[in-house]
């Protein structure tokens, strides 16, 4: 066993004994989120929208790159979206380079999912020229350092970064885009945001860290729209989850969605 | 290289397109400790270019036949985040990152004790975050201080940057422009407050002698600059004790 597994294995024994006294290691509450930093625009000048957030020492930045392309044949008049994300070696010890792995695909489809299910992106807009010309709207989640709950982080910087997108004009004469130009917004229809609940023995906790998260059997990401309807949901982890312990996580994951949007609407204001 | 006659990149007076002297860098800023789960890193940043640098180890060296009973080695991997160019870049390595990294290796490598720490590897990543010419030398010189964060015994910092020609003209750190539409683009890496050179590549369209030379002269300028930087960056996090 390595050192950094021992220390581990310590820390999980600790946050086991600590939640059956209804504690937390670090003293928050089982719904209570760590600090949060949102930083809008991270990417000064080459993504059209981007965004920063660290949640406790979690650190991830999604950035959204708009190109043109030709739409797919059976949706001649639709634009693209698409999610993608990296777990880069540098975020932590057991990261490996290479392909996207199953986890960063997961995590990429369960951003994607809230997204589009929320009718957030109309990719009708996106169309310049049916049959020949449309947007293309890449998310790429960039992991820069992993302590846990990856997912809320990642969903909270797509969001950010979708709503500081601008659309770069489009140049008939060379099928290109002026980048040069600042374009419109990126037309946005509703607002996505997910939170995840994570399941250790009997209780649920929310924005674990690594340790917590190392230990959980179970999690649950529920995305909701602005008004509070859910559009998207993923289980995880190996142990079965009952009707009554998802109508309860859903109903803690909807308030801190309301905890987050706050926190979300007054970095936007500033 | 791209010759475009509608963009003047120095004008009569030797000043360049952003207003710079032709000895003159960008705004450069360092930064050592920005990640937590790395135990070592560095942000660095000239001009729009951003490059964050991350060290894990002395660590145990999988697979087992590439260990080396007499030294530990180093690994170094340079990546572009898709959203740090213009045109997204594909996620993975391609082959112009496969060749930084190993020119990046080579340059860091003169000055890291590795023989302290044979079956080991040190594992040394250079995240380009945003993209603006200079990402190989600026990678380097973050990687240098992420290794001085992580306490890597070294015999000093390895420090880069690119000089270049625009026009006839030798200049000091191009910037994307005039790495696109100049004349020639001349990366290089030294041993800081030497004479050592441990990186040195050239793209041109045309370099005399004479040229060569002085664009050497230049790079070592800008080096010895960077390496002021990089000693205050270091003194910053680790002068004082932290309450």
């Amino acid at each position: 066993m390595t050192k950094e597994e021992e220390i581990l294995q310590v820390n999980q024994e600790y946050i086991r004994r600590r939640m059956q006294q209804g504690e937390r290691k670090d003293g928050r509450a089982f719904d209570e989120l760590r600090e949060i930093t949102i930083t809008p625009n991270y990417i000064h000048e080459k993504a059209e929208g981007s965004c920063c957030v660290q949640l406790g020492n979690t650190k991830v930045i999604a950035g959204v790159k708009v190109n043109v392309g030709t739409p797919f044949p059976d949706v001649p008049d639709e634009g693209v979206l698409m999610v993608s994300a990296e777990h880069a070696p540098l975020a932590a010890s057991h990261f490996e380079a290479g392909p996207p792995g199953e986890n960063s695909i997961e995590l990429a489809r369960v951003v994607d999912r809230a997204i589009r299910e929320s009718g957030m992106i109309d990719t009708g807009t996106l169309c310049i020229a049916a049959g020949e010309a449309v947007y293309m709207v890449g998310i790429d989640i960039h992991v820069l350092d992993y302590d846990g709950n990856l997912i809320d982080a990642a969903a909270i910087a797509s969001l950010v970064a979708l709503l500081q997108t601008n659309l770069p004009p489009y140049d008939p004469e060379t099928g290109a885009l002026d980048r040069d130009s600042d374009g419109d917004a990126l037309p946005v229809q509703d607002k996505a945001l997910s939170i995840t609940g994570y399941v250790i023995d009997d209780g649920v906790i929310f924005d674990p860290d690594y340790a917590e998260e190392s230990i959980a059997d179970a999690r649950l990401t529920v995305g909701f729209k602005e008004d509070g309807t859910i559009c998207s949901v993923q289980k995880g982890g190996w142990k079965p989850l009952t009707r009554e312990q998802i109508t309860d996580i859903a109903q803690q994951c909807a308030q801190l969605n309301q905890t987050v949007r706050e926190k979300i609407k007054n970095v936007m204001a500033e | 290289m791209v010759q475009d006659a509608d963009i003047t990149l120095i004008d009569d007076n030797g000043i360049r397109f952003d207003g710079r002297q032709t000895d003159e860098m960008r705004p450069v800023s360092m930064e050592v400790g920005v990640l937590h789960n790395a135990d070592g890193s560095a942000m660095v940043e000239i001009g729009k270019t951003r490059i964050l640098a991350a060290v894990y180890g002395p660590k145990e060296l999988h697979p087992q036949h590439l260990q080396d009973q007499t030294t530990g080695i180093l690994q170094v991997r340079y990546n572009m985040a898709p959203f740090s160019t213009e045109d997204r870049q594909k996620p993975g390595p391609n082959r112009r990152a496969s060749e930084i990294s190993l020119v990046a290796r080579k340059a860091l490598e003169p000055v890291v004790f590795l023989e302290e720490y044979p079956m080991t590897t040190v594992k040394v990543y250079i995240e380009v975050i945003e993209a603006d010419a200079s990402t190989r030398a600026t990678g380097i010189t973050a990687a240098s201080l992420a290794l001085a964060d992580a306490g890597i015994p070294m015999k000093g910092l390895i420090t880069a940057c690119a000089a270049g020609k625009v026009g006839d003209s030798i200049v000091l750190d191009v910037a994307s422009k005039e790495d696109s539409y100049g004349e020639a683009d001349v990366p290089l890496a030294m041993i800081g407050g030497t004479d050592d050179i441990t990186l040195l590549q050239i793209d041109s369209s045309g370099l005399t002698h004479e040229e060569l030379d002085e664009a050497l002269r230049m790079g070592k300028k800008g080096c010895e600059y960077l390496f002021e930087k990089q000693k205050e960056a270091l003194y910053r996090q680790y002068s004082q004790v932290i309450t």
